[in-house]
C-alpha cells in the first residue's frame, strides 16, 4: 500500500519510516490521516483516551495509600497527610467524570455522523462495551472512599441486579457475595473485592481500548459525510487521496501533534478544574478536610443515596416502575445501544451516512438523548421520592414525539431538499471545495501577525508557567498542592493551545 | 434425554431464586448460619424460631417513641415493633394479612395487634424494593418525607420513595416496591408482658438474591450491611 510515500518530512516521520522499513507499522498500526480530518470532532476519542491514561496514572498513585481494610480512614489520611494526596484524589475523581463525559460526547458524535455503519459495526460494539466497562469502573470506584452516600448508593445499586433476568443476578452475586472469613466483617471484605475489581475492570478497559484502536487503524478515519451510498473506507478512494487537496494525507507529525494537543487539553482541563473545585475536599486556613462523613448504617437509613450523575437515568427507572420492569427497560436500552449498527442496517435500512439520509436513526437517537437528560434532571430533583409510572410515560412520549416530528421532517422535507442539486461523487473523482472567503494580501498579513503574536504569547506563558510549577513542586507545602495543580493545569492548557496553533495553522498551507 | 438435562441446567438459575422466595432453605438456616438467634429451634414455625424480642414495658417506657427495634431471625436483620396506641392512639389493631395463603407460612388470615391495648405490631426494617434500611425511627410531619408519618402510618423509604401503609399491614401505597412490607407475627404473654416473634408472614428483601447452596443462605442480601439501631432511637424528620 502506498499511503506513506514522500511524507517523511518531520523527524518523527523519519523515525517511523525507519521503523516501518524494519517491522512494518504503516497501514495497520499507525496510518496518516487526510487533511479534512484535522477538525476537533474527528479526535474526540483521543480526549477519552487521555482521561483514561490520566485515571490509570493517578489511580496507581492513589492505590499506594489506599487500604481496603480501612477504606474511609485511609482516604482521609491520603487527603490530609500525603503530599499531593488531595490533588491526586481530586484529579482522579474529576478525571472519572471527564472520561464518562468525553465518552458520551464521542459516542453521540459518532452516532450523529453514522460512523457505526458497515464495516464499523464491531468497532461500535467494542466501543459500547468500553462504555459499559467505563460505567462499571466508575460505579465501583464510587464505592471505594466508603463515605455515607457512596457506599449506600453502591450497595443499593448492586441490589438492583437481583431483579435481572437471564441469570444475571446469579452472575453478579457470584462476583460480589464474599465468603465470611473469621475476624473480618462482610462489609470491609466487599470493599476489598471492589478494589480488586477496580483494577480488573481497568485492565479490561485497556484491553478493549487496544482492540478499538486496532480496528480504528485498520479502517482509518471515516470519509466525510455523503448523501448517497459510497465506500466507507479511505483505502477505496485511492485516486482521490492523491488528487483532492482536501484529502491529502498529512505527515504523521501532524497526527501526533493533534493527539498531543488533545491530551494536553483534556488532562490540563481536568487538573485545572480539580484544583479550582476540589472534589469533596474543603480548604480552611491551609487545612484540607474530606467533606463526606463515613458510612454508618443508622445514618444511611436517613440519607437518600444518590448515584453519580451518569447513573441518574437508571435510578430514574427504578423510581418510576417496579424493579422487574425497570430491569427490562435498562437491559432494553443497553441492547438497542449495543446492536444499533444492525438495527440501522436491517431494520431501518439506511443507505448513506448523512443525518438527513438516516431519519429513523436520528429520531431514535434524539429520543435517547432527550430522555437521558430529562430522566437525569428529574431523578436528581427528587432524591428519595418516588416518581411513579408517569416517568416512563413521559419517556415514551419523548420517543413518540421525536419520531413523529423528526422522521417526517427529515424524510419528506430535508432529504429531498438536500438531494436536489446534490452532485454525487463519482468513485475516486475530484471535487474541489470552493473557498467562500479568500483573504486579500493585507488581511492575510494581519492574520499572520495575529497568529505569530498569539504563538509567542502562548510560548512565553508556557515557559513561565512551567518554571513556576516546577518551583512550586520543588518547594512543596501541603496547602500549596491545589495552587500548583492550578498552575500545571493552566500550563498544559496553554501548551495544548500552542500545539493546536501549530497543527491547525502551521506547516504549508497549499 | 440430553434435551431434558440441558433444559434443566439452562433453567436452573431461574428456578433457584423462586425456591428461595418460597422459603425453601429456611429450615436449613439454623444449622448453616451462625447468625441464627436460636440454635435448637424445635417449636418454630417452618424454621423460624420463637424468640423473645422485648417486654411490653421496654416499648412503653420509651417516652414519645412508638418504635422499638430488634433483630429477627438473624442477628443482622433489623425489625421493629410499632405501638399504634403511642403512635396515633389506635387500639385493637387488626389488619388483613397481605401474604395470606402465599409462601410456606399458612394461616394468619388476620393479623392482630398484641399487648395490653392490642396495638403492637412488628415489621421488617428493610425495604423489599432494593434492600435499603427503613428509617422507622424518624417521625415525619408529611408522608412525602423519608421516615414514618404518625397520622397516616406511612413508612417512606429514603432510596426510591416506596411508601408502606403500616396500619393496613404494610401494603404499598406509592413507589416502586413490588410487594408489601413483611410483618413479623407476634405472640404475647399476658402474665409477664413478654413479646415473642414467631414468624414473618413473607420473605424479607430476598426475592432473587441468588443462593446456590443452603450454606449461602442468609435471608438478606449479605452484601448489604444492616445494623439494628439502639433503642430508643426516635427523632423528628
Amino acid at each position: 500500500m502506498k499511503v506513506t510515500d514522500d511524507r517523511g518530512k518531520g523527524v518523527l516521520d523519519r523515525i517511523l519510516k525507519w521503523l516501518d522499513d524494519r517491522i512494518g507499522i504503516y497501514g495497520h498500526t499507525i496510518r496518516p490521516a487526510p487533511k479534512y480530518a484535522y477538525r476537533l470532532d474527528y479526535w474526540l476519542g483521543s480526549f477519552v483516551l487521555a482521561s483514561f491514561i490520566l485515571e490509570v496514572v493517578t489511580g496507581a498513585l492513589l492505590a499506594l495509600y489506599y487500604v481496603p481494610a480501612d477504606p474511609y480512614k485511609s482516604t482521609v489520611y491520603l487527603i490530609q497527610q500525603v503530599p499531593f494526596g488531595a490533588l491526586l484524589f481530586s484529579v482522579h475523581s474529576w478525571g472519572a467524570y471527564a472520561m464518562v463525559f468525553f465518552l458520551l460526547v464521542h459516542m453521540t458524535r459518532n452516532f450523529v455522523v453514522g460512523a457505526y455503519r458497515k464495516p464499523r459495526e464491531i468497532m461500535w460494539i467494542v466501543g459500547a462495551a468500553l462504555a459499559g466497562l467505563t460505567l462499571t469502573e466508575a460505579f465501583i470506584g464510587y464505592s471505594l472512599p466508603y463515605n455515607l452516600i457512596s457506599w449506600t448508593a453502591t450497595t443499593t445499586g448492586l441490589n438492583l441486579f437481583t431483579y435481572m433476568p437471564f441469570g444475571l443476578s446469579v452472575l453478579i452475586s457470584q462476583f460480589t457475595i464474599v465468603p465470611t472469613l473469621p475476624g473480618l466483617t462482610q462489609d470491609v471484605a466487599l470493599v476489598d473485592r471492589f478494589f480488586v475489581f477496580h483494577w480488573i475492570v481497568g485492565g479490561l478497559i485497556m484491553l478493549f481500548v487496544a482492540l478499538h484502536l486496532y480496528i480504528f487503524e485498520k479502517h482509518g478515519i471515516t470519509p466525510p459525510l455523503t448523501k448517497e451510498e459510497a465506500p466507507e473506507l479511505l483505502d477505496e478512494y485511492g485516486e482521490r487521496l492523491e488528487r483532492d487537496p482536501d484529502w491529502k494525507l498529512q505527515p504523521l507529525m501532524r497526527t501526533f501533534g493533534i493527539i498531543l494537543m488533545t491530551f494536553l487539553m483534556a488532562i490540563g482541563g481536568v487538573v485545572l478544574l480539580a484544583s479550582l473545585v476540589p472534589f469533596d475536599i474543603g480548604v480552611q486556613g491551609g487545612q484540607l478536610t474530606y467533606l463526606k462523613p463515613e458510612y454508618n448504617a443508622a445514618l444511611a437509613a436517613q440519607t437518600p443515596p444518590i448515584p453519580d450523575w451518569y447513573f441518574l437515568f437508571v435510578y430514574f427507572f427504578y423510581k418510576s416502575v417496579n424493579p422487574v420492569d425497570a430491569s427490562w427497560i435498562f437491559l432494553g436500552w443497553t441492547a438497542v445501544t449495543v446492536l444499533f449498527p444492525f438495527i440501522d442496517q436491517y431494520v431501518f435500512r439506511h443507505k448513506a451516512p448523512h443525518p438527513v439520509m438516516r431519519p429513523a436513526a436520528i429520531a431514535l437517537g434524539t429520543g435517547f438523548i432527550v430522555s437521558f437528560i430529562v430522566n437525569s434532571v428529574w431523578a436528581y430533583e427528587t432524591p428519595g421520592r418516588d416518581i411513579g409510572p408517569i416517568g416512563v410515560e413521559v419517556d415514551a412520549v419523548i420517543f413518540a414525539v421525536s419520531f413523529l416530528t423528526l422522521f417526517p421532517l427529515l424524510k419528506f422535507v430535508l432529504q429531498p431538499r438536500a438531494l436536489k442539486g446534490y452532485e454525487p461523487i463519482v468513485g475516486g473523482g475530484v471535487k474541489v471545495r470552493k473557498l467562500n472567503f479568500m483573504p486579500g494580501m493585507s488581511q492575510f498579513r494581519i492574520m499572520n501577525r495575529v497568529l505569530q503574536l498569539s504563538f509567542l504569547g502562548l510560548l512565553s506563558a508556557v515557559v513561565y508557567l512551567t518554571l513556576q510549577s516546577t518551583l512550586v513542586l520543588i518547594f512543596h507545602f501541603p496547602s500549596w498542592q491545589l495552587y500548583s495543580g492550578a498552575l500545571i493545569g493552566t500550563d498544559m492548557l496553554a501548551a495544548g493551545t500552542l500545539i493546536g496553533l501549530l497543527v491547525f495553522f502551521g506547516g504549508d498551507r497549499r | 434425554m440430553t434435551l431434558a438435562v440441558g433444559g434443566a441446567i439452562a433453567i436452573a438459575p431461574l428456578v433457584t431464586p423462586v425456591l428461595d422466595y418460597a422459603g425453601y432453605y429456611y429450615t436449613s438456616l439454623k444449622s448453616s448460619s451462625t447468625k441464627y438467634l436460636v440454635a435448637n429451634n424445635s417449636s418454630g414455625l417452618l424454621g423460624y424460631p420463637k424468640y423473645r424480642v422485648a417486654n411490653v414495658k421496654d416499648i412503653q417506657n420509651q417516652s414519645n417513641c412508638p418504635v422499638y427495634f430488634f433483630a429477627y431471625p438473624l442477628t443482622d436483620e433489623p425489625c421493629f415493633l410499632i405501638d399504634f396506641n403511642a403512635l396515633n392512639g389506635q387500639k385493637n389493631v387488626s389488619f388483613q394479612n397481605p401474604y395470606y395463603d402465599k409462601f410456606r407460612i399458612q394461616g394468619f388470615q388476620q393479623i392482630q395487634g398484641v399487648g395490653p391495648n392490642k396495638s403492637i405490631c412488628a415489621f421488617s426494617a428493610v425495604c423489599v424494593h432494593l434492600g435499603c434500611q427503613l428509617p422507622a425511627q424518624v417521625l415525619t410531619s408529611s408522608p412525602n418525607n423519608p421516615g414514618l408519618n404518625p397520622q397516616t402510618t406511612i413508612l417512606h423509604c429514603p432510596c426510591h420513595g416506596s411508601e408502606y401503609s403500616l396500619i393496613e399491614g404494610g401494603v404499598v401505597k406509592a413507589g416502586p416496591a413490588p410487594r408489601p412490607l413483611p410483618a413479623i407475627l407476634l405472640e404475647y404473654d399476658e402474665t409477664t408482658g413478654d413479646i415473642y416473634a414467631v414468624a414473618a408472614n413473607g420473605p424479607y428483601f430476598s426475592e432473587a438474591v441468588p443462593r446456590t447452596t443452603p450454606q449461602d443462605n442468609l435471608l438478606y442480601d449479605p452484601r448489604y450491611s444492616y445494623s439494628v439501631p439502639n433503642n430508643p432511637s426516635c427523632s423528628q424528620g
